[in-house]
């Protein structure tokens, strides 16, 4: 008894070389690891806080930590702070950033496409315009997969059958308002089909759709190529079409596009600074993180993720930001998800 | 269904219940009205279940209703047996209570923590608020260092906790 | 005999000092953070995610399971000591946990869900090991209407915790209900009863449900009428482990609930806690003693915590077998592989044998590991009981608090656990039983989404919940399961007559 009570102190796991591991990752994250002072560094920003309006876990959140990791790892900054804030698609989050962290400089929030359409499916009364976009650093294609048993070969096949009664081709995704669901509606206007017939089964996620998928439960399915690519390259789906302007390198299925199906959509990934920041400190943040998408270790990680790098900085983000907020306002509109 | 003693007086708190829970099918139920109903694709819309869970909540209401206004359900031996209540025990608790809720964002949870578990244990008539003081600081401040050190689980800025 | 020779070599991998001394390090922490209501697996796992910059991938993986098994562990434990749920699949451990603990029976009840989580634990890992494939082409057979037959067959277990009054737990049920729908329609994207507060969009959290209702409730029950915690000091009597009765009562318990249990957690949308009610209501019906049911019966903790801890087996199935995350937590695991170049999918098993082996075969230590662990703490956790009633019930309220706030850091959110305990006091003080408020909560989102999609599927076609098998035969269950008493009563009395 004695024994095994003793090996429940701390100071005993501790000695564990593994569990210090964890501890001494955990100490490290809180800046309490010692670092010299006026190393050779000078410039490097001492602490760069994001935030990321999601929960710890999704792809917001990876996208910070890889950022933490490979802006660490090229010494330009000395230590990041995470701040998860989540809940419905951003739109929780989306206004403590705006209100509370006001002017700070250093500071940088993880969003993407999935908010633009939760803020407007929310009806947030706050909007993604009221950050300082800095730069879009990923995107993600989506892909238009079938059951391995379904009859559909191609997309002109699907489309066909979706037009004779869009009731019952049924698509599994994502959440309704996000991009599967999005990229299902831009389809079906497309074709000439009313977006609000397409039969959209939504999932709370990757995992329960692909299971719907692969249990020949729904005709067709839509997700990002990372959740499905597995699937496809074992043969236990089809890969019908990719939604981007070209194909994935190295994978060999057609856009959209190619097939006649004139839509275009990517899944991006970009950082904001928050409202009130001074134009210097906006400039910092675009070097920083135009640099950064330069290191190896950024390549690296974006590599093993399988994300597209695609830098858009400034000025032009914010057109891009405006210019997707249009269409994807007239997309919901047209699913009848937002008035 | 309704109990023999159907004669006796109305039981008030069980017939305030019984309203209680009308008034709760009657937010439902309003609220769902109120919605916007679902895009055509979904063959069920988002406002069926609540329409259902209204209607059913409804029913019930006036059911325990009518059983209150009969006399009401409870046991008088049971009822008994729970003595005379402590309103000075409850307002302890509730203001543990209200003072965390209110109070944390601003002391940090440690404090406020501390508090709470000193006024909780005041509620249950514990006559020693130094020690109640000393216990609960020393288990906010074990449990704080563990989660929000150690696991690196946010549990907010506070007063002193930037000193750890 | 494949499966063997691969898992010989999993152990091989497992059984490294290193690797021995993640999996410690995981099932220490999983117990940790299993014991805190509302802070789980998925978060730990999820903000541990950066080591996999810097750590193995066996390793960081042994860790990951051996903190998904230990929060199972330690769930039990405050839902037994302190009728507190740390995780949302030991909430029906409470039910009859704590009522023994209250009783004097703590250590029992500890040693049962600790014996029975090692049992269950182990025939699901087995299963993980050997039924794998089997078990995955079943699961796929359910789509939507089979999902809805088995959440209908699933609140039958209502039955087993209406009370004396079908009324009450009837509006009980339907409250829960109500509070399952709060938050944005998955299917529409629409707000639904959240008043315009953004707190709610993501809907309310079972766990700050149950622990309002439980544990807050009957602190302010206990505050107000101070007579009532006499009569039950909280000493620990008899003996401190099972005796032969306690066993006997378990043994089939454990194994009823592994094997509901494993393939239901095999699901992509199963989930843990349906096989815990089912096997709360199974055990209750075979029980030689329904009657002490709601008042401390062993079965009731021995059948749902062997379900809960095979359930989470069973849902590493889909994960290695196929690549799908089916639960929060696996989600998480499954973007760790991401971090090392690997892409979890259904060929995972033979680009990465070692891993996945590896990670199998810690599933089998880190089982053995938590029973010694919890076996010698249970004496230990019951002296707990007799740590004297004000601070007693001052801690279980700031346990309750690090859980709500260390996930939102919202102070809405503690409102709102208060406001619930508020009403849990009401419910306790006027004969409400609280457990169909979660049970409502848990099943009325599952059964309306699959609904759903059944008739968005069908195009609003009823007839595929008859034309289905499976759909067809669970629906048969639940009938028979809820008439099939008062129809043996009926002939009974026709005979008589």
């Amino acid at each position: 008894m004695s024994a095994f009570r003793r090996s429940f102190t701390r100071r005993d796991v501790l000695q564990t070389a593994l569990a210090g591991g964890v501890a001494a990752y955990a100490l490290g994250r809180f800046g309490l690891s010692p670092f010299s002072v006026g190393d050779a560094q000078a410039q490097a920003i001492d602490t760069l806080k994001l935030f990321v309006p999601a929960n710890p876990g999704g792809g917001w959140d990876q996208t910070a930590r890889s950022m933490e990791q490979a802006l660490k790892a090229a010494g330009m900054i000395k230590a990041a702070q995470v701040t998860n804030k989540g809940g419905a698609g951003g739109a929780v989050g989306l206004p403590e950033f705006v209100n509370q962290w006001k002017g700070q400089p250093n500071a940088l929030m993880i969003g993407g496409m999935v908010m633009v359409g939760a803020l407007l499916t929310n009806k947030s009364p706050v909007k993604l315009t009221q950050t300082v976009p800095i730069a879009k650093l990923t995107e993600e294609q989506e892909v238009v997969v079938v059951p391995a048993a379904s009859p559909h070969k191609d997309m002109k096949s699907l489309v066909a059958a979706l037009k004779a009664d869009p009731g019952k081709v049924s698509f599994a995704g994502g959440s309704a308002g996000g991009t599967d669901h999005i990229l299902a509606g831009l389809i079906a206007k497309s074709v000439g089909v009313d977006a609000k017939k397409v039969a959209y089964v939504a999932y709370a996620g990757g995992g329960p759709a692909s299971a719907a998928i692969l249990g020949n439960q729904v005709a067709a399915g839509i997700s990002g190529w990372g959740e499905f690519a597995e699937q496809v390259k074992a043969g236990k789906m089809r890969a019908l079409a990719v939604s981007g302007a070209s194909r994935i390198p190295g994978v060999n299925v057609p856009t959209l596009k190619e097939q006649g199906v004139a839509v275009e959509l990517v899944n991006w990934r970009g950082v904001f600074a928050p409202p009130g920041v001074s134009d210097k400190d906006k400039k910092a943040m675009i070097d920083l993180v135009t640099k950064m998408a330069a290191t190896k270790e950024w390549k690296d990680i974006l590599q093993k993720r399988d994300w597209a790098g695609s830098l858009v900085t400034g000025d032009a983000y914010a057109k891009y930001i405006a210019a997707e907020t249009t269409r994807i306002e007239a997309v919901l509109k047209d699913l009848g998800l937002a008035s | 269904m309704l109990p023999p003693s159907s004669h006796r007086a109305p039981a008030w708190a069980e017939t305030l219940l019984g309203l209680g829970v009308l008034g709760v099918a009657a937010v439902v139920g309003i609220d769902t009205w109120r919605a916007p109903g679902g895009p055509g694709y979904s063959q069920v819309g988002p406002t069926a279940f609540p329409y259902g869970t209204a209607a059913a909540l409804a029913v019930l209401g006036v059911l325990l209703t009518l059983e209150g206004w009969r006399g009401g359900w409870r046991d008088p031996d049971t009822e008994a047996e729970l003595g005379h209540p402590s309103w000075r025990g409850l307002a302890w608790v509730a203001l543990g209570l209200a003072v965390n809720a209110a109070l944390i964002p601003w002391l940090g949870f440690i404090l406020s923590s501390t508090v709470l578990f000193a006024c909780v244990a005041r509620g249950f008539a514990s006559d020693r608020p130094a020690r109640d003081l000393a216990v609960g600081f020393l288990l906010a401040f074990v449990a704080w260092f563990g989660f929000a050190r150690l696991l690196s689980i946010n549990l907010g800025p506070g007063l002193i906790e930037g000193y750890f | 005999m494949e499966a063997l020779a691969a898992l010989a070599q999993g152990f091989a991998v497992a059984l490294t000092p290193v690797n021995l001394a993640w999996a410690f390090a995981g099932v220490f922490l999983g117990t940790a953070v299993g014991v805190l209501p509302g802070l789980g697996p998925a978060l730990t796992i999820a903000l541990l995610l950066p080591l996999t910059f810097s750590v193995p991938a066996t390793s960081v993986f042994i860790l990951f399971a051996g903190i998904y098994y230990g929060a199972m562990y330690g769930g039990s434990t405050t839902s037994i000591l302190l009728n507190t749920p740390g995780e949302s699949a030991t909430i029906v451990t409470a039910l009859e946990g704590n009522k023994m603990a209250k009783r004097g029976r703590a250590a029992p009840a500890l040693a049962t869900a600790a014996i029975g989580s090692f049992v269950a634990g182990t025939i699901g890992t087995l299963g993980l090991t050997f039924l794998a494939p089997a078990v995955v082409e079943f699961a796929l057979k359910f789509g939507p209407a089979e999902y809805f037959a088995l959440m209908i067959l699933a609140f039958v277990t209502v039955s087993a915790v209406l009370g004396n009054s079908a009324v009450r737990g009837l509006t009980a049920l339907f409250f829960g209900i109500w509070l399952g729908l709060i938050g944005i329609d998955l299917q529409t994207g629409q707000a639904r009863f959240t008043f315009g507060l953004p707190e709610l969009t993501d809907g309310i959290n079972v766990i700050v449900v149950a622990v309002g209702l439980f544990a807050v409730g009957e602190t302010i029950f206990l505050a107000l009428h101070p007579q009532n915690t006499g009569g039950q000091v909280l000493q620990v009597t008899g003996s401190l482990m099972m005796s032969a009765e306690d066993w006997r009562r378990s043994w089939k318990a454990w194994l009823r609930g592994a094997f509901i249990g494993f393939p239901i957690g095999a699901m992509p949308a199963g989930g843990a806690e349906v096989p815990t009610f089912l096997s709360y209501y199974l055990e209750k019906k075979l029980s030689k003693h329904p009657e002490e049911f709601g008042s401390g019966a062993i079965e009731g903790v021995a059948g749902p915590e062997a379900a809960n801890n095979a359930s989470a087996a069973g849902v590493l199935v889909p994960m290695l077998s196929l690549g799908l995350p089916t639960s929060a937590t696996a989600a998480i695991m499954l973007s760790a592989f991401q971090s090392y170049g690997i892409n979890p999918g259904p060929l995972l098993l033979q680009s990465q044998p070692e891993l996945v082996w590896g990670l199998i075969a810690s599933l089998y230590v880190g089982n053995v590991m938590l029973l010694v662990l919890n076996l010698p703490l249970v004496g230990l956790w019951a002296k707990m009981l007799t740590i004297p009633t004000p601070l007693l019930y001052g801690g279980i309220l700031v346990f309750a608090t690090i859980g709500t706030y260390g996930i939102s850091q919202s102070p809405i959110d503690l409102f709102l656990l208060y406001a619930i305990g508020a009403l849990g006091y009401l419910m306790r003080r006027f004969d409400f039983p609280t457990a169909p408020v979660i049970i409502g909560m848990i099943l009325g989102p599952l059964a309306e989404q699959e609904f759903r999609r059944a008739m968005t599927i069908s195009q609003g076609d009823l007839s595929v919940f008859v034309t289905h098998p499976i759909a067809a035969f669970l629906l048969a269950l639940a009938v028979l399961a809820l008439l099939g008493p008062h129809v043996a009563r009926l002939a009974r009395r026709a005979k008589a007559a």
